[in-house]
């Protein structure tokens, strides 16, 4: 048997005080936040600090840091409400079960006291595509006719199509925004597996996450040293030949890359499944949220079954 | 006599359809010590580092680490981790988890820790290194340095009674640089240190080995 002394010791057992070692040093500048800002040199060119700000909301998005009531709620709970919902909202025809489902998803979005300007920027995306549907399903769908602008025929099918595609968009997308883009990344992994889906798209979700980000940042390193040499995007061979070796290059570090991590995965003791988090069992307010919700749901899918 | 912690017996190693790395290696590590392992670019440092965790097969030879030949990738599997721990070139590799906490817990976690004591481990294990607060930074977002000293953590967490580590301050500031020397002068591990770094493995290691044209030289 080998016994030889191992650092960090063991945690101290009940009752005996061991005392840490003595390696003390004064911790790093922790950086204001939960920043990447405090690691940006400003000499970086501005666009890049841009786009580095664009992936703190893609990666660490800013809404699973708050603390509201609904940041507390059982993750179990706020996905299993969310599906039903957006299920509901996805098949409904009816007026009223949309417009009471956007009111429901619109206090849920007040309940998380979320930072706005990232709401909004998520809901403009979404409605400059509804914007187009607006500008093209009027003309384009067969119906009653509602007015006419000179040779053109506004519908009114197109433009009541148009506006149920814009509810249940923004219904569904407030609706997931409150309730599953406030959990924290790893908080969801854990949920999925709990609902029992395949462990291997659940990783491919939780690595995507995680290496995505890296992967853009290999991807600005290599297209920077290409802009470096004079590289300029023109209707040339030359052009899609470099960007064929960009892509390329970046498949083949990919790879390289999780070779790795899975070798460093390995050397500390993983063989295939990612070790078990406790179960927690469900909260009064949990049980509260749940019977409210499910109440309206049923309420609502009667009301659209009728 | 005491046994080494590690000891190779005419090791051998070869890529495929390339002239052999390693040739017939002989090496000894005992309980302790701390050997630093150089060499030039592509001699077969890191490939022989690997070797030791098994995550490459040697085409000849025996490995003996903990008084026990390791052959199978289940002889290995027991080993990684509480027997010798590595250190990756690049941390990135090795923080793969989200936040910093559930990194560090990865590891206690795989050796079948219970989910508390495993919280007191990350905590000690942060606190020990001077990383107290960290546990909910995110990964990516860490500086290099901090990257390094997180990823030294989670070795650790493991409590290994070996370190293998693969060029630990390339990279890295004079203030980390210096911090991670601190740090591994305190430990008690025996370690296998690879690096171009002279003065670092001057200040650290007790004994040189060169690899060169497949073989080891103690100059």
């Amino acid at each position: 048997m080998w016994v030889i002394d191992t650092f960090p010791p063991a945690p101290p057992p009940k009752g005996e005080g061991r005392t840490a070692v003595p390696v003390v040093f004064t911790p790093l500048p922790l950086g204001e936040g939960p920043g990447v800002r405090a690691n940006i040199s400003p000499t970086l060119p501005h666009y890049q600090i841009s786009e580095l700000k664009n992936l703190m909301h893609l990666t660490a998005s800013p809404f699973s840091l708050g603390n509201s009531f609904i940041h507390h709620l059982d993750p179990r709970v706020r996905l299993g409400i969310a599906s039903l919902f957006a299920l509901l909202i996805a098949i409904s025809t009816q007026f009223f079960t949309l417009l009471a489902g956007l009111s429901y998803a619109l206090f849920l979005t007040w309940m998380t006291r979320l930072p706005f300007s990232p709401l909004r920027k998520r809901l403009s995306t979404l409605n400059l595509f509804t914007l187009l549907l607006f500008l093209t399903l009027p003309l384009t769908t067969a119906g009653l006719p509602w007015f006419t602008l000179g040779n053109l025929v506004i519908t009114q099918e197109g433009c009541t199509l148009a506006t149920v595609i814009t509810l249940k968009s923004n219904t569904i997308l407030l609706l997931l925004t409150a309730l599953v883009s406030t959990l924290e990344i790893t908080k969801l992994g854990q949920t999925l597996v709990g609902l029992r889906l395949s462990p291997k798209l659940i990783h491919l979700l939780l690595f995507t996450i995680r290496y995505v980000e890296v992967i853009h940042q290999e991807f600005q390193r290599l297209i920077q040293a290409m802009k470096i040499r004079g590289f300029q995007l023109h209707s040339n061979w030359h052009t899609y030949r470099s960007l064929g070796y960009l892509i390329g290059m970046l498949i083949v570090n990919s790879a390289d890359r999780a070779d790795r991590i899975l070798a460093a995965m390995k050397c500390r003791g993983f063989h295939g499944q990612f070790p078990k988090y406790p179960r927690v069992s469900l909260q009064p307010s949990d049980i509260l949220f749940s019977t409210v919700s499910i109440s309206l749901w049923l309420g609502l899918f009667g009301i659209d079954w009728l | 006599m005491t046994q080494p912690l590690i000891q190779l017996n005419q090791i051998s190693f070869a890529y495929h359809s390339k002239p052999p790395l390693l040739h017939q290696i002989d090496l000894n590590i005992y309980a302790g010590e701390r050997v630093a392992l150089m060499g030039a670019n592509g001699s077969g440092k890191s490939t022989l580092l690997q070797i030791l965790v098994g995550l490459r097969r040697p085409t000849e030879g025996e490995i003996i680490i903990l008084g026990q030949p390791r052959r199978t990738e289940a002889d290995f599997v027991n080993i990684r981790g509480g027997g010798i721990g590595f250190l990756f070139q690049d941390a990135e590799d090795q923080l793969f988890c989200p936040t910093v906490a559930e990194d560090i817990a990865f590891g206690p976690l795989n050796q079948g820790q219970s989910w508390t004591d495993t919280q007191t481990i990350v905590t000690y294990t942060l606190t020990s290194l001077g990383l107290t607060g960290y546990e909910k930074r995110i990964t990516y977002q860490l500086s290099g340095g901090e990257k390094r000293l997180v990823a030294i953590a989670t070795v650790l967490a493991m409590q290994p009674s070996i370190l293998l580590l693969d060029e630990p301050t390339t990279g890295l500031d004079e203030d980390v640089q210096q911090r991670v020397t601190d740090i591994l002068l305190q430990l008690p591990q025996t370690m296998l240190i690879v690096s171009h770094d002279r003065v670092f493995l001057e200040q650290v290691t007790q004994r040189k080995m060169v690899l060169t044209g497949g073989r080891i030289t103690c100059p």
